[in-house]
């Protein structure tokens, strides 16, 4: 019984970090109705920036990251203006096409820049685990999880009750309509991207805390996916319940089928639990639902 | 689209017709006979690369009419090939079924499998449905090293030993040529005919607008599944041809990353035309296959100056990358667009318009 | 008619001196090498590259020019990826025309193990070997048995260790790629038909995680409820700072028995520190990178000298890279003295690997004796292992013997 719980606890804790990875693609999609599969590219970029300033440079881990936030802010602001700005109004796959060269530029521009070695990530939070009645559960994902749930809030505020943030939403309902209000198109995309740069940054700085890492992390980006799904691709606060939801079942699913299956059922089952529930309600949870009228 | 001067249909037939003048008659035979002479003066590496690309073509022709004709996106179609791949094997290594049994069995069973998320595609949408469909491939993955060993080998995976047709084995790379560029100038006819047809219009119609082709009478359900039916149908075609190929299927070969691939080569080809699924596929092909080819001639330079082979291989992908971001946004509609102008501007000269 | 004497004895004295044993022509075979620079083994290649290079000069100084051989690599980019390596193959035969290749592992073996009989080219491994490799009248060579086989003989070297734990409890910590899959398949089947009878050893917790795990904390509490002693796996390097981090939140330290290139180096290289993998245990059938007075270390000095190595690429890694380029140099050698070194064939080194053992000392001390059979594309007798771990947060020999493979190993 413990065991089960304890499995739903650090379930729970990897959902609520894939959330956070999440947020990054809805963020971009909410403004710019571009899908970036690259986003698993951009956390790998910003646990690269935050391991070369901590140990390059040497600073402390705080700089580093605060650092780390504004380089990668950068970097984003600077995929939007060369990259996506040029396909404002283009279709779908075009966007997503454009997505995967990306993906693949970044991957090569990793290695040739920070090579293939193992590195070591420096530990952002203490590397013990935090007792709560009978479990023990790892501290850095601890509080990962409670940055994440703050974040979400704080976003979601703003996207509902700021002037900005509305601006944004008002534009990734329809980018034409925004225009003729005379809301900043642009400005409202530029935000959007490095808004993402710096979710992908702290998203690596809780994931790969005291851990090794690689250019493989970028795996987690696709991880993700079912999370940005099933909460809908325009839902932020719907992120963390749907990141519990994914997470808690994989918990689940690991104790009780793996045995059976040996292994590899916390990958698909996320997938399935997507499909069904887009099944039941094709935009996701608290997506936005597009009501077609004849 | 102008046709050359002085042709015209005068009855319904000629308007479909695909060749409509004695010399492109002609050029078309001329270009079917250098095809099938390739091998004889080509060289291994040629046909080597030829076949690949044959396989691809038959692939990611049927994902142009599944992703590019009736407009739904699709992730999957490297699961689909994984599972044509996976059936053409068990039956040839349990069952010793001959190949024209099993070739079109293993299309037909991608083809259940992909309908099954046809019916996925009646109620999700767009980006869900194109992110639905990247599910199909962990769902494979998973299925193929988990079902019994007897059937499909789990981690072993299925070693084919070289496959004959009435005699006539497909031993070496230059035979395996004709099945594949036979099979794919059947299939290729085969979707040439289902675009112009009834059906064809009809996915088109669905993708324009889904609603309003419900209401001038299209089923649209039937016809949306029916599109990944037959998007699935070639894959398993292509995924069977695959197997027999290499002689060795593993789950591990079907990855998302190749359905990617699929899809930017309809995206550099030209969504909704069969021309541009081959000439996208043709392209991104030779491309990768420059850089394989160029890659060690560089990276030795680079070894002996110290640098490092990495940063090479690297760098071409960077540069591959860099050159997809840059088709996209610079010819997003595709080659086939770009070509139609330069065959419109050739007709019509020395006219500017 | 003078000058034309002249120039006609020049040329004469010449060709007599160039057709003299001296200075035999010096024939040069390409030997393609299928690495991976940009997928999931980017870094091991990274390492394995020099390595191969080192070895391949100084044989092609000392021994290639007296049998008028010279060997160049040709590294071409797989990614790791079966569809790549597929479609690169018969490019690299027709550019190449190897006579021998050296491949990375899982991934061209798929891509190409029915194709090498025919094309007829051997190739070889520097990994261990997979269950799914282990079949008969193979055209590709593995310089270790199974990863299997190898932690067998650590299981039972340490069941000796520990005569007051019997039976010896295992857990394991695995995940759901096919090479991990394979090689728990092959000790569980082991312990199940031959430990557990004798009341040695017992399974008691069998645990799950992903290729790249975010926490495994979970999985460690169920291994640590089950009172597991040794803990098998894990299998990929992200797997076992996942463990250790596991480890630590527990306040525990069980240790570990996995390959070298898995566990306790990439994790010490990668955070600097031995220390919390103390008494964790690797195990592999190559010689150990610690002692300092051994055969492989002289030879690798050699490398040092006159090759480029440098001092920190005497590890793990670069040792897998020496087994294999100094397995591959040498049947090219057995074989350039049975047929001559102008003749050499695909076949003929297939034939030269079969027919003659490769001994400890040829292969420089880096391996045992290796004997090469049809059963097998490994070595299947006389196996010997050897185990490292970590003393006082240094990375040393657990024992400095060879440690021999039981040989009631069955095929699974």
């Amino acid at each position: 019984m413990i065991s089960l719980l304890s499995h739903i606890i650090s379930g729970g804790l990897t959902g609520l970090l894939y959330a956070l990875i999440a947020m990054g693609f809805v963020i971009i999609y909410r403004s710019s109705r571009a899908f970036n599969l690259a986003q698993g590219e951009l956390v790998v970029v910003g646990a690269f920036l935050v391991w070369s300033f901590a140990n390059y440079f040497g600073l402390p881990i705080w700089l580093a990251i605060i650092l780390s936030f504004m380089v990668s802010m950068v970097v984003g602001l600077f995929i939007e203006r060369i990259i996506f700005r040029p396909l404002v109004g283009e279709e779908l796959f075009a966007l997503v096409m454009v997505t995967i060269g990306l993906l693949v530029f970044i991957r090569g521009a990793v290695l040739v820049i920070w090579s293939p070695e193992v590195h070591f990530f420096p530990a952002v939070f203490p590397m013990t685990g935090l007792k709560v009645g009978p479990f023990m559960v790892d501290k850095g994902l601890a509080f990962g999880g409670a940055i994440t749930i703050l974040v979400a809030a704080a976003f979601s505020w703003f996207f509902n009750h700021t002037r900005t943030g509305l601006e944004m939403t008002a534009v990734a309902e329809d980018h034409q309509i925004a225009l003729s209000l005379g809301l900043n198109v642009k400005r409202s995309i530029a935000v959007a991207w490095a808004a993402s740069g710096v979710l992908c940054t702290l998203a690596a700085a809780i994931f790969l805390s005291g851990k090794g890492m690689t250019f493989m992390v970028s795996d987690i980006g696709l991880a993700a996916l079912p999370v940005v799904l099933l909460a809908g691709l325009e839902s932020i606060g719907g992120l963390i319940l749907a990141g519990l939801l994914i997470g808690i079942s994989m918990g689940i699913a690991e104790f009780f089928l793996d045995p059976i299956f040996e292994g590899g059922v916390a990958a698909v089952f996320p997938f399935i639990i997507m499909i069904i529930v887009l099944l039941i309600r094709p935009s996701g949870l608290f997506g936005w639902k597009t009501i077609e009228r004849i | 689209m102008t046709q050359p001067a002085g042709v015209y249909a005068q009855t319904y037939d000629e308007d479909q017709a695909i060749i409509r003048t004695r010399p492109q008659c002609y050029w078309f035979i001329i270009f079917m006979i250098f095809l099938f002479a390739l091998p004889l003066f080509g060289g291994g590496r040629l046909v080597g690369i030829l076949n690949i690309i044959g396989i691809t073509v038959i692939a990611v022709v049927g994902l142009q009419i599944n992703a590019g004709y009736a407009g739904q996106v699709n992730l999957g179609q490297s699961a689909f090939m994984g599972v044509g791949a996976y059936t053409a094997g068990a039956l040839t290594l349990h069952l010793h079924l001959p190949i024209w049994i099993t070739i079109p069995v293993a299309g037909i069973s991608a083809a259940v499998f992909g309908a099954i998320f046809g019916l996925a595609a009646v109620r999700i949408k767009g980006f869900y449905l194109a992110l639905t469909t990247i599910a199909a491939q962990y769902i494979f993955s998973f299925a193929m090293i988990k079902l019994p060993r007897r059937w499909f080998g789990q981690t072993e995976g299925l070693r084919l030993n070289p496959i004959s047709l009435f005699g006539f084995e497909f031993d070496t790379d230059g035979r395996i040529y004709y099945l594949i560029l036979f099979i794919a100038v059947l299939m290729i006819y085969g979707a040439w005919g289902l675009v112009r047809s009834k059906t064809g219009r009809a996915l088109v119609a669905v993708r324009e607008n889904d609603n309003a082709a419900g209401i001038i009478g299209i089923d649209v359900f039937y016809y949306k599944s029916l599109s990944f039916f037959i998007g699935a149908f070639y894959a398993g075609v292509a995924g069977s041809l695959w197997g027999y190929y290499i002689r060795y299927i593993h789950a591990d070969q079907f990855t998302l990353w190749l359905s990617v691939w699929y899809l930017g080569m309809l995206i550099v080809g030209g969504m909704g035309s069969i021309l541009g699924a081959i000439i996208g596929t043709v392209i991104i092909r030779l491309l990768q296959e420059l850089i394989t080819y160029i890659g060690p001639h560089i990276s030795e330079f680079q070894i002996l100056s110290g640098i490092g082979g990495g940063i090479v291989f690297a760098s071409m992908n960077m540069l591959l990358g860099g050159i997809i971001i840059l088709f996209v946004i610079y010819e997003p509609r595709g080659l086939v667009h770009r070509w139609n102008i330069v065959k419109e501007s050739y007709r019509i000269w020395p006219f500017h318009h | 008619m003078k000058k034309l004497t002249f120039v006609g004895i020049a040329l004469v004295i010449i060709f007599a001196l160039m057709s003299g044993q001296g200075f035999a022509a010096v024939k040069q075979y390409k030997v393609p090498v299928i690495s991976d620079f940009t997928g999931a083994w980017a870094e091991l290649f990274k390492a394995w590259i020099p390595m191969h290079k080192a070895v391949f000069a100084w044989w092609n100084d000392n021994v290639g020019k007296g049998l008028g051989i010279d060997l160049e690599l040709k590294h071409y980019d797989g990614r790791n990826e079966p569809p790549t390596i597929a479609s690169m193959w018969p490019g690299i035969l027709a550019e190449c025309n190897p006579v021998i290749a050296l491949g990375g592992g899982g991934a061209d073996v798929a891509a190409l193990q029915q194709r090498l009989p025919k094309d007829k080219v051997p190739t070889i491994y520097g990994t261990a070997s997979y269950g799914y490799g282990w079949l008969p009248n193979q055209w590709f060579f593995q310089v270790r048995p199974t990863f299997a086989h190898e932690m067998i003989a650590g299981i039972n070297w340490y069941i000796q260790q520990h005569p007051e734990k019997r039976p010896l409890k295992v857990g394991s910590l695995n995940c759901q790629i096919p090479p991990a899959l394979d090689t728990m398949r092959g000790w569980e089947k082991y312990i199940l038909e031959v430990l557990e009878p004798k009341g040695l050893a017992k399974i008691v917790a069998k645990e799950f995680c992903d290729v790249n795990p975010v926490d495994v904390s979970s999985q460690v509490k169920t291994i640590i409820d089950a009172k597991a002693d040794l803990v098998l796996g894990p299998a990929t390097a992200a797997m076992t700072s996942a463990y250790i981090r596991g480890c630590q939140i527990h306040g525990t330290n069980i240790p570990s028995l996995a390959a070298p290139h898995h566990s306790i180096y990439p994790f010490g290289r990668a955070m600097k520190n031995y220390a919390p993998m103390e008494g964790h245990l690797v195990v592999a059938a190559h010689a150990s990178v610690v002692p300092k007075d051994s055969m492989a270390y002289k030879f690798f000095q050699v490398l040092e000298a006159k090759y480029g190595m440098k001092e920190d690429q005497w590890n793990p890694y670069n040792m897998m890279a020496l087994c294999q380029s100094i397995l591959a140099v040498r049947a090219v050698e057995h074989a350039a003295k049975k047929v001559g070194g102008g003749n050499l064939t695909g076949q003929a080194i297939y034939d030269a690997i079969l027919a003659q053992p490769f001994t400890h000392e040829e292969l420089m001390g880096v391996l045992p004796t290796l004997f090469f059979t049809k059963e097998a594309p490994f070595s299947t007798k006389d196996l010997k292992v050897m185990i490292e771990t970590v003393k006082n947060g240094k990375y040393a020999l657990a024992t400095s013997d060879w440690i021999p493979i039981p040989t009631d190993v069955k095929k699974w």
